[in-house]
């Protein structure tokens, strides 16, 4: 069983990546509504797959990819950013910072799995 | 996926956007207010900063959901406005009162495309207002970095260093960053929160508190395997930016689908029913006496405690709507050049979330009404020895199962004499009587059509405001009052029942055929004499306290067959000094009644508002009243 977990403020967001990914055979959904809440769930158990919103309160999403891949323990959890900001400074800042795949909002949820299945399969 | 495929997928999510949306709006509102209030007191710098941080993540998320259900046109506005305060913050500029006019005329203009979006169709924002956020907007690069977290601690605070490590066990008790964050905040401000890395794969949170509590109750927090330092104030950080506060985790929180809750009353509704069926058995016969019996009335405790719980759920503070008001007032001062203040109390009273949706325009009518007829001119106010800046207070409570909301103004009050004129003009007065009683006062004010001002202005219009405001009140159950002190200033009163799903009705009966009045808008029930009645041209009058009340017979209105009784029921409704009655054959019980609203636009018949069932499987129409009798 693979872990992904959902890092968003947004509860709809959330929900609808999650439905997104319903259709994947052989995993489980966590869900983190902030930046520290998401670094709780790697520390209790774990996960083989982030995806994460940058634009969050408290703590931005390049801070907790940051966090993520400067910690020994996690740095090798691919990270999908998945953001409204749509610009190239961003994209470039989220992959400079480690991020495995960068997609914007709106996103198509086939498109989505297609990066999630593409990910664990090579991990 | 095909377009088909992903509108479903969408049109999945539209309640979950909607609901969203409406919390990122109010704390929208919130956070427009507090930058104007620092503007205005201008030594806000820092915490200005703070703010637009949070209105521009408000912004961005609204336009990301936007997105994602496919609502492009609020996505855009959204998007100009985040835009524009980002231009603001990457300058340093200072927000001037056009900008904070555009953002409020932005935040609306998203307000009312979700609300048209949510009846179905949507009007994109103009263009022009969009134009207007681009003129007003420079761009600037964005770095995506989230600001450095300090804060001048408050005197009397002390600084805490709290340091927490999550773990399994820790996790099966419910101690978890949520909840240690949520704990914290009741202790004090968390000024900075940040994760650490001890040994190598051991994770720890180390939170920054400023507090007022003692030692021993920081102290506490390490039962639950939190370390707490304390930390000596460090002048540095004196003087500082104080970081946004971290939101409350809202753990103890579920958002329901009103409409989930509206199907539990319906049930509880039918149990009640179900209910009233037994209670027609028992105490028919010797049941009553029996253990039947005995479980009907614990039933019926049960059922009402049942009622009410479910009740509160669909409560919401009356707060959130008086925030609004806030707005209202702000451009109406600057559009009339009139300085008024509003004052709030009693926000946190709850009312049925059907009814507050219901009050907030006629609310917004006599906050418009208060200030462009209420409240003098600042010039006026001085001359009249009063402060130059009026105050409007609304204020809200609860008595038993009804809610008070007062509108009062330190304005002129009604010019009564103006209104007097007026209303012989429009054969609404004798020539030879008078304005003295509030009552009559507020009935010739909500009359159709009357006006004191001869042409319409843009606030208030042309007086019709009042006719709507009377008749939701009277429509949900309630009453609307009025309370005027010539020099001194108004108050509009509002009584609303607290819900509308369940009430208290009185049963009649009229040529054979059973209907039901609800309790609340009752004054006195009559039993009278057919002798003692006066025939009118339209209608009837019997002599009732010293004066006469004229009255309606129901039988008459619906076209039944008259009854030939020598005596029958009058139920008196109305305001003070407008009284009428509706008379009935006879009123036959009182009974607890689930209101099921009627509304199918082709069945509406004048002075029904809704139907019921009392248990015996046939329906009962709920009567309308005041409309049956002063209509």
């Amino acid at each position: 069983m693979r872990n992904i977990l959902v890092v968003d403020d947004s509860p709809t967001i959330r929900r609808m990546v999650l439905a997104s990914l319903r259709g994947m055979a052989g995993v489980s959904f966590q869900e983190a509504g902030t930046g520290l809440e998401a670094i709780e769930r790697l520390a209790l158990g774990p996960v083989n797959l982030m995806i994460v919103d940058l634009n969050m309160p408290d703590m931005h999403g390049l801070e907790l990819l940051r966090f993520v891949r400067a910690n020994d323990r996690f740095q090798n959890i691919p990270v999908i950013i998945l953001t409204t900001k749509n610009d190239e400074g961003s994209r470039r800042d989220a992959m400079h910072a480690g991020a495995t795949a960068y997609m914007t909002k709106p996103f198509e949820p086939a498109r989505l799995i297609e990066q999630a299945k593409t990910i664990l399969e090579v991990q | 996926m095909s377009a088909e495929q992903e509108l479903s997928f969408r049109s999945e999510f539209i309640d979950d956007y909607f609901a969203e949306c409406d919390e990122h709006l109010s704390a929208m509102r919130r956070q427009l207010l507090a930058l104007d209030g620092t503007r205005a007191s201008s030594n806000g710098a820092g915490s200005t900063a703070s703010v637009t941080e949070e209105l521009m993540r408000s912004l961005h998320s609204v336009k990301g959901l936007s997105a994602m259900v496919g609502i492009h046109e609020v996505e855009q506005l959204a998007h100009h406005m985040e835009e524009y305060l980002r231009g603001i913050t990457g300058d340093g500029l200072p927000f001037n009162e056009d900008g904070i006019d555009a953002l409020a005329a932005g935040i609306e203009a998203i307000e009312k495309m979700v609300e048209s979006r949510k009846a179905g169709s949507i009007t994109p924002a103009s263009e022009e207002m969009l134009q207007q956020f681009a003129r007003l907007s420079s761009p600037t690069g964005d770095s995506g970095n989230v600001q450095p977290a300090m804060l001048a601690v408050r005197p009397g605070e002390t600084l805490w260093d709290i340091q927490f490590s999550p773990n399994q066990e820790r996790a099966a008790l419910g101690i978890n960053v949520n909840s240690v964050r949520e704990r914290l905040c009741a202790l004090g401000d968390i000024l900075h929160a940040a994760p650490q890395i001890r040994e190598p794969g051991e994770i720890t949170f180390e939170f920054l508190v400023s507090s007022s509590r003692g030692d021993s109750e920081m102290r506490a927090l390490e039962s639950d395997g939190l370390h707490c330092t304390r930390r000596e104030t460090p002048a540095a950080l004196e003087g500082q930016e104080k970081k946004q506060e971290l939101p409350a985790a809202t753990g103890a929180f579920v958002r329901v689908e009103m409409s989930r809750i509206d199907d539990l009353m319906r049930m509880v509704g039918d149990l009640v029913i179900t209910r009233g069926r037994l209670d027609t058995v028992v105490s028919d016969g010797r049941l009553r006496e029996s253990p039947v019996g005995e479980i009907n009335l614990i039933l019926e405790r049960q059922l009402r405690e049942m009622r009410e719980s479910v009740t509160r759920m669909r409560l919401v503070p009356v707060g959130q709507i008086f925030e609004r008001m806030r707005f209202v007032i702000r451009s109406l001062e600057r559009e009339q050049r009139k300085k008024v203040r509003l004052e709030i109390s009693g926000g946190d009273t709850e009312i049925d979330k059907l009814v507050v949706e219901r009050i907030f325009d006629p609310l917004l009518h006599l906050i418009r009404n208060s200030i462009s007829h209420g409240v003098e001119s600042p010039a006026d106010r001085t001359a009249a020895g009063k402060n130059p800046e009026a105050v409007i207070t609304l204020t809200a409570k609860a008595a038993a199962d009804r809610v008070h909301i007062h509108i009062q103004d330190d304005g002129r009050g009604v010019d009564r004499s103006r209104v007097a004129a007026k209303a012989r003009t429009l054969n609404l007065l004798g020539p030879d009587e008078d304005l003295t009683d509030d009552a009559r006062l507020l009935n010739i004010l909500c009359s159709p059509g009357f006006s004191t001002r001869d042409k319409a202005d843009l606030t208030s219009g042309r007086g019709v405001g009042l006719g709507v405001v009377m008749t939701t009140a009277t429509q949900l159950g309630g009453d609307f009052r009025l309370h005027s002190v010539d020099g001194e200033g108004a108050r509009f009163e509002l009584e609303l029942p607290l819900t509308l799903m369940i009430a208290d009705a009185l049963i009649v009966n009229s040529a054979g055929q059973r209907f039901a009045i609800l309790q609340g808008g009752v004054n006195e029930i009559l039993r009278v004499e057919g002798q003692s009645v006066k025939a009118m041209e339209s209608n009837e009058l019997i002599p009732h306290r010293g004066g006469a009340l004229p009255i309606r017979r129901l039988s008459r209105l619906f076209g039944q067959a008259e009854s030939s009784a020598k005596s029958f029921h009058v139920v008196v409704c109305g305001n003070k000094g407008a009284s009428a009655g509706l008379a009935v054959d006879r009123v036959v019980g009182q009974r607890e009644i689930v209101i099921r609203p009627i509304t199918d636009p082709l069945l509406k018949v004048r002075g029904i508002t809704g139907a019921t069932e009392l248990g015996d499987g046939r329906p009962v129409l709920i009567l309308d009243v005041v409309e049956l009798t002063h209509g």
